[in-house]
């Protein structure tokens, strides 16, 4: 914050300082992380092929399309991104807090324990135990555990923050302090209700899908903005286009976003007005998104440049753009007349998928790829396999969203008509389907590059090798 | 490890080599905020939007009703409903009807009335269609059970009942529809023969089976 060098100085020491007290709780986290990221993108590799190849993998029960899909969504969603979006939202609001990460061995038992979890209800899942409500597929006693993990979570994240040393709150912060807060309440309020007494028959599907929509409305959302909001400004070394944007579009997403998950059931018997609200709030997402668009891309203006140079800034610049155009998407999809196509089709995966992949996943890597080697003392190992990995995951994922949105919407406009037999619906999807594969097989490339990246990071971490390595991507700052 | 960190620290944009390679050193300070204003358009953008949300919340609010499911108000949504029971009667508006009605008896019966081979009989071709009306009303009524001939082949289903969930006009609507679609060329099925038969049919519970029909064809 200093003009003179001492300030710089001690700022770099206490930065040293944050990060190796954030270091084995966030390496585990994202280490983790890079495990069910891997996990997951086989079941989802072995699901997408299923769709247009039924053989495949056909005789083994614990490998059908029923159980093999939620366990991909459930590795993905409760291992990948939970995990490695913990780690992100611990050492974000440590560095943004200027304190050291609290409640350190706490948050490393959480990590073991998170991981058996997850094993547990993916095993689950497998074996057939699914609940069989979307998202919420793991088996009670699994989410109970991964309720009280989240609490500590919440706990460590809320300690760190009332510690600061800052006087200033940044942006970053309000996003960390919301999702801690919002989101263990949102897990433990769904389950309970869901697989309690609270709700039944309509009443479900309507908190199943409040639940299910604000995992990411109210959980990965605010982790991914608040890393977008610290890495961009962070990179280019610039300030934030304008705070009271910053304000505008904090508030309309704590004021919106909770109910708009209703716009999943327009059309089902449930009350008019019920779906209305849904439609409404998803309509008036456009503010918050509206305002974070101008205020990221009014801060990157003349940088775009950087691009080139800093992995981080495009895998982060990348999710940003992506949360605007899901968003937008997101709200035009809510309207009738737009639904009435595209529910029940394979329009809504791809959608699914621009939130959690193009905005969530990519927003992930890019802090991964900032954060680990500060916390390990390690470059990156090869510029040529980060452009790879963005790469293959960046088109494969426009190539997923492509194919899957056309391919839907025609799906779409034939369900519609009465005079078309199933089947032959299911046959004009085909070539999209294989499309999906392909885009699969692309992002699956990837993954394995990218958990080569790290494993290799960590390992000469591990053994004290690699320290005077360049960094991979020469021009400065990465 | 990165404990390496010099003592002499210097700032970013100047570092030597060996800053440059310790990536704790080498950032740029926490971000901070900039003050632009919020540009006036997008303030009243974001005001039109809010108004419109107002309006499409009352016009599409179902009077914040626990029983309106649809677009459009109670009374028409009624009204619908209604006009299924107690529409009109002629062969062509039954037709129309029994179409849509249709829809549920597609899941098996298949959309162009081929069925199943093996599983759920045929509706086009088959005298059990285009034959009496009492028969097939009947097996609306209560349902079917048991093994039964249709088109020269054997099938052994459960034909649920219908006569709980749909009137003697969406009875006689889909029946007179499967009667003349496709191959089909019988005679339209009015809501009080229907009527009458379920009347007659009140006490029973059971499903029919296909001898049973068969006797009382041959009855009448």
């Amino acid at each position: 914050m200093g003009d003179s060098e001492t300030d710089l100085e001690r700022d770099a020491q206490s930065r040293k300082a944050i990060d190796a007290s954030a270091r084995l709780p966030v390496v585990f986290m994202m280490a983790s992380g890079v495990f069910w990221l891997l996990f997951g993108t086989v079941l989802a590799f072995i699901a997408s092929f299923k769709l247009h190849s039924p053989w495949f993998l056909a005789d083994q029960a614990w490998l059908t399309f029923g159980r093999v899909r939620p366990a991909h969504l459930n590795t993905m969603i409760y291992g990948w991104a939970s995990m490695t979006g913990i780690g992100v939202l611990l050492w974000l609001q440590a560095r943004l807090s200027r304190v050291r990460v609290p409640l350190r061995k706490s948050l490393i038992a959480v990590g073991v324990v998170w991981n058996f979890a997850v094993l547990a209800g993916t095993v689950a899942i497998l074996a057939g135990g699914s609940t069989s409500v979307e998202w919420l597929e793991f088996p009670p006693w699994v989410a109970a555990i991964l309720g009280a993990l989240f609490v500590v979570v919440m706990a460590a994240s809320v300690l760190t923050f009332v510690r600061r040393n800052v006087e200033h709150v940044y942006v970053s912060q309000w996003y960390l302090f919301g999702a801690v807060f919002w989101f263990p309440f949102l897990y433990i309020a769904g389950n309970l209700v869901i697989h309690g007494t609270g709700a039944s028959g309509v009443a479900e599907a309507t908190a199943n899908w409040w639940y299910a929509h604000n995992v990411l409305g109210i959980w990965f959302t605010p982790i991914g903005l608040a890393a977008a909001y610290y890495f961009i400004p962070k990179v280019i070394g610039r300030p934030i286009h304008s705070y009271y944007l910053s304000l505008l579009g904090f508030w309309t997403l704590a004021l919106f976003y909770n109910w708009a998950g209703t716009h999943h059931l327009i059309g089902g018997p449930i009350p008019l007005w019920v779906q209305t609200v849904g439609i409404v709030a998803s309509m008036m997402m456009f503010i918050p998104v509206i305002t974070v668009a101008i205020n990221h891309h009014m801060t990157m203006v003349g940088h775009f440049d950087k691009l080139e140079y800093s992995p981080t800034l495009r895998f982060i610049v990348f999710g940003a753009m992506s949360y605007t155009l899901v968003s937008v998407q997101g709200s035009l999809t809510a309207l009738r007349v737009v639904n009435e196509t595209t529910h029940f089709t394979h329009y809504t995966i791809a959608h699914a998928h621009l939130g959690m992949y193009a905005f969530v996943t990519m927003v992930l890597f890019g802090s991964m790829y900032y954060i680990l080697p500060r916390l390990t003392g390690r470059e990156w190992s090869s510029g040529p396999l980060i452009r790879a990995h963005f790469w293959t995951t960046g088109l494969g994922m426009v190539l997923y969203w492509v194919g899957l949105t056309i391919g839907g919407w025609i799906q779409g406009q034939m369900l519609k008509n009465p005079d078309i037999a199933f089947i032959e619906i299911v046959q004009t999807t085909l070539p999209y389907l294989w499309s999906r594969s392909f885009a699969a097989a692309l992002m699956s490339v990837g993954h394995f590059i990218f958990a080569y990246l790290v494993g290799r990071m960590l390992y000469e971490w591990a053994t004290d090798r690699g320290k005077d390595r360049l960094p991979p991507m020469l021009g400065g700052d990465q | 490890m990165s404990d390496s960190l010099r003592e002499s620290q210097e700032s970013p944009d100047e570092g030597d080599i060996h800053e440059m390679h310790d990536p704790i050193a080498r950032e740029f300070e926490r971000p901070e905020d900039g003050y632009q204003p919020i540009p006036l358009t997008l303030i009243f953008l974001f005001f039109a939007l809010v108004g419109w949300g107002g309006w499409y919340l009352g016009a599409y609010s179902g009077d914040w009703r626990v029983d309106v499911f649809y677009p459009g108000d109670r009374a028409t949504a009624a009204a619908e409903a209604q006009k299924e029971s107690s529409g009109g009667t002629s062969p062509e508006e039954l037709a129309t009807l029994g179409k849509r009605v249709y829809a549920q008896c597609a899941a098996c019966h298949q959309q162009n009335g081929k069925g199943v081979a093996g599983n759920f009989p045929p509706l086009d071709g088959t005298e059990w269609v285009t034959g009496p009306p009492q028969t097939l009303i009947r097996i609306l009524l209560h349902g079917l059970e048991g093994p039964i001939q249709v088109a020269g082949n054997e099938y052994n289903a459960q034909m649920p009942a219908w006569g709980g969930q749909l009137s003697d006009r969406q009875i006689a609507a889909v029946l007179t529809y499967i009667r003349s679609a496709w191959s089909n060329q019988a005679g339209p099925v009015k809501p009080a023969q229907v009527e009458s038969l379920r009347k007659e049919s009140a006490d029973r519970s059971a499903s029919w089976t296909a001898s049973e029909l068969k006797s009382l064809e041959s009855g009448q």
